[in-house]
């Protein structure tokens, strides 16, 4: 194959250099990893607005320093995020994902700095998942988060461990700008507001407790600090021109993630309260995940998924999820390219409002990966937010060089 | 034009990081043509790792990791009643098995006079001599013993290799997997392995994956039972997820590769149902060979032959029988090396499937035991943070 031959050119090129570079190696123990990408983001229709395109190519890299040491009881990590993007200047962004020190003792972890926390279980949505900003314009998907600042001290004994958290400095959500795609307007993140301002506005705190019952897997979580996901107010500037502003209001949310593993079976729940001056709510994330596995001992496993979203605002201008379904199917080849795909699809109960997605990735050689990734929306009525995304149906390839 | 001083900084650490993953031996497997050539290579690159100069039988102090043990008393003594006398270093001997190298010899940290390394030539390898060198202990034989049935001495024998590999605590090593098509393609995969024994129960063992550089990182926790289901946790770098994924998947391949996550899954006594069939010599050794039936749910076997070492106990080829009841896969064990003066452990398996021509090495190095492992090194806070 093309790209094992030049794996090999790689190898001699690099066993070359070895003796060049071979005093820097040694002078730093440091571990280095991480990867460069090229993505080609397309649009298979036409803009609802002419400053957008149909079509985007980008450039990423996430490298990725790390150094451990006094047995591997503390470590450091920096992980620097770039990407440059044609025509969006908003997609055009950098991030410092990690910057951490951690110290490790028998009953307690400390870990402070720049870091990214994920909680909870099910697929569809994260609903829990509250520590880090979504990075939206990185990925409309919105698995990608900006890092976030923190002191986390987690207390592990036998029943279970207890997480603390401050966390000083609010991130603001990233989105597509001017030029950028999936958006009716440009939202107007210079003027941004908030429920609170100076100190206030930074600061959050949070604690989970987290412990594995036999089956039973568990977490428990309070937050309380400047809402991550914000509230967009309609607004017209000077010029009469319409905008979005996002308005970012004090919360306090209460989570629950359950997941019970039982044979083939994964049974998950997501549940949360949330309150702050505008809303008061409940909303949750439940289903199963059932995976036949090595079908006719070919290695393949075809996992099917279903799950419920429900938001107790109902049809709200604030939420795309308020009583819709979810159901997917992953399938996995097991082979020696890690072959995956997850075909999915919300959708939305009352209005009939369809959202399919679909994931794909294979590595090629030993250190080239090929994401794909396609979205299209269907029979989204006017008076839903996603109304906004009705022409912004796409598609997503990524190679990248994990080194 | 702004950016290329950017993107010629990328470069460099492009580059640099790749030496860091680069292999140490110039040669790599896709290069060798020879059983030979093969052989030289695995040799070279456990030379190589070990950053050892290839003396034969010269016993010197190694500062780099060796199987050193802590002066801590084993819990249960009468199951392994030579510990104690090891004390002052490990000793290993090399038996080595289809090989007439005689330099691939680990030095312990500090090594008594008169416990210099021995490597005894595959060809005299009195069986009894072996015993008697390795201090093993020989309060258990098999020809002494009477059993109602091939069952009965199956079990038994079954037992005794479990007690001799019982007591040490925890164990880590490096592991290469090579995974090969019919066409001659090669992948190669390099993950960590930290596994701590627990008493009455499976082991606790911890995967860490560094390549294929795209899920390096991603690391798997698994908790064994016999007969229950295991507990595994995997760990996903980059979205910080830990995943608590159903074990019903046994007999699915481990990493694409020919092994099975039933293949590596630690040891259990009742885990099968077993049979003495006969006496056969394996390789010039001398070996029970005895049939082992899976009790566990879902497993993707009908039955394992299994070759033992009628001597030092450890297991030298294992055939396995799909549902089908055919000849499905075919593992080989070579290199073994005993550490902490008990276990033995080999530097090589060899899985080679019979119906689809793949196989796949595994290339095991750095042993290391007793290094104070404890249950703290197997929880999900462990798996978030696992190297």
């Amino acid at each position: 194959m093309l790209l094992n031959e030049h794996d090999k050119n790689m190898k001699t090129l690099v066993n070359l250099l070895i003796f060049l570079l071979l005093p820097i190696q040694a002078l730093s123990a440091l571990e280095i990893s991480g990867y460069v990408g090229v993505e080609d983001l397309v649009f298979t229709q036409n803009p609802l607005d002419n400053r957008q395109h149909n079509n985007y190519v980008s450039g990423v890299i996430e490298p990725e320093i790390y150094h451990e040491w006094d047995d591997g009881t503390q470590n450091f990590a920096f992980v620097p995020f770039f990407r440059y993007s044609q025509h969006d200047s908003r997609r055009t962004h950098f991030d410092i994902r990690e910057l951490n020190w951690m110290k490790i003792a028998e009953s307690w972890e400390l870990r402070v700095g720049i870091r990214e926390i994920f909680w909870g279980v099910t697929e569809s949505q994260h609903l829990v998942n509250i520590i880090n900003q979504t990075d939206l314009v990185e990925n409309m998907d919105t698995e990608d988060k900006l890092g976030q600042p923190m002191i986390n001290l987690a207390l592990i004994n036998d029943w279970g461990t207890l997480d603390l958290f401050i966390l000083p400095g609010f991130r603001e959500r990233t989105f597509p700008g001017v030029e950028g795609r999936m958006r009716i307007l440009p939202i107007d993140i210079d003027n941004a507001r908030f429920e609170k301002n100076g100190f206030e506005r930074h600061m959050a705190y949070a604690f989970r407790w987290s412990q594995t019952l036999g089956d039973w897997d568990i977490g428990f979580s309070h937050f309380y600090g400047t809402n991550r996901d914000p509230l967009f107010l309609l607004d017209s500037d000077r010029a009469g021109n319409l905008r979005i502003i996002p308005f970012y209001e004090m919360v306090n949310q209460t989570g629950l993630d359950v997941q019970v593993t039982k044979d083939a079976w994964l049974w998950k729940l997501e549940a949360i309260f949330r309150s702050s001056k505008t809303f008061n709510y409940f909303a949750s994330t439940f289903g199963f995940e059932y995976t036949f596995f090595n079908i006719r001992e070919t290695g393949l496993d075809i996992g099917v998924l279903a799950e419920y979203l429900y938001d107790s605002r109902g049809r709200n201008i604030q939420t795309l999820f308020e009583d819709d379904f979810f159901v997917a199917l992953r399938f996995a080849l097991n082979d020696t390219q890690s072959t995956e795909i997850l075909a999915g699809i919300v959708l939305d109960r009352t209005t009939s409002a369809k959202f399919y997605n679909i994931e794909a990735s294979r590595r090629f050689g030993d250190s080239w990966k090929l994401e794909i990734e396609a979205r299209f929306l269907a029979g989204i009525p006017k008076d839903d937010p996603a109304y906004m995304l009705r022409d912004d149906d796409h598609i997503r390839m990524e190679l990248s060089y994990h080194f | 034009m702004r950016k290329l001083g950017t993107l010629t900084y990328f470069f460099v650490i492009l580059i640099s990081s790749n030496i860091t993953s680069a292999d140490t031996t110039d040669k790599q497997p896709n290069q060798i043509q020879t059983e030979s050539e093969k052989l030289q290579w695995i040799i070279e690159s456990a030379k190589n790792s070990e950053k050892k100069a290839p003396e034969l039988n010269v016993t010197k102090p190694q500062k780099k990791e060796p199987a050193s043990i802590k002066k801590n008393t084993p819990q249960d003594s009468k199951l392994t009643p030579t510990l104690n006398k090891t004390d002052s270093g490990a000793i290993e001997k090399t038996v080595p098995d289809d090989t007439n190298t005689t330099d691939n010899i680990q030095h312990p940290e500090q090594t008594p006079l008169d416990q210099i390394d021995q490597t005894i030539p595959p060809e005299n390898i009195p069986t009894a001599d072996v015993a008697e060198t390795s201090e093993q202990p020989e309060k258990f034989d098999i020809s002494k013993q009477t059993f109602n049935d091939d069952k009965e001495k199956g079990l038994a024998i079954i037992k005794e290799v479990d007690r001799r590999d019982t007591g040490w605590q925890d164990s880590q090593a490096k592991l290469t997997m090579i995974l090969k098509n019919r066409h001659g393609d090669e992948h190669s995969r390099k993950l960590k392995m930290k596994i701590m024994e627990v008493k009455g129960d499976g082991d606790k063992s911890l995967s860490i994956f560094n390549s294929p550089r795209d899920i390096k990182g991603t690391a798997f926790l698994s908790f064994t039972h016999a007969l229950d289901p295991d507990e595994q946790w995997l760990y996903l770098p980059a979205i910080k997820r830990v995943k608590r994924i159903s074990s019903r998947n046994k007999s699915g391949p481990y990493l694409g590769s020919e092994f099975a996550f039933e293949d590596l899954s630690s040891f259990e006594v009742a885990k099968y149902d077993y049979k003495y069939i006969k006496d056969e010599i394996y390789d010039g050794i001398d070996c029970f060979v005895i049939e082992a039936y899976p009790l566990y749910e879902h497993s993707g076997y009908t039955k394992l032959v299994l070759w033992i070492d009628k001597n030092r106990y450890i297991l030298l080829k294992t055939d396995y029988y799909d549902r089908k009841n055919s000849l499905l896969k075919t593992q080989t064990f070579h290199g073994y090396k005993q550490y902490l003066d008990q276990y033995w452990r080999p530097d090589e398996m060899r899985m080679v499937n019979h119906t689809n021509g793949k196989s796949t090495i595994l290339l095991w190095k750095e042993y290391q035991f007793r290094k104070g492992l404890t249950k703290r090194s197997f929880d999900k806070n462990a798996l978030k943070r696992a190297r």
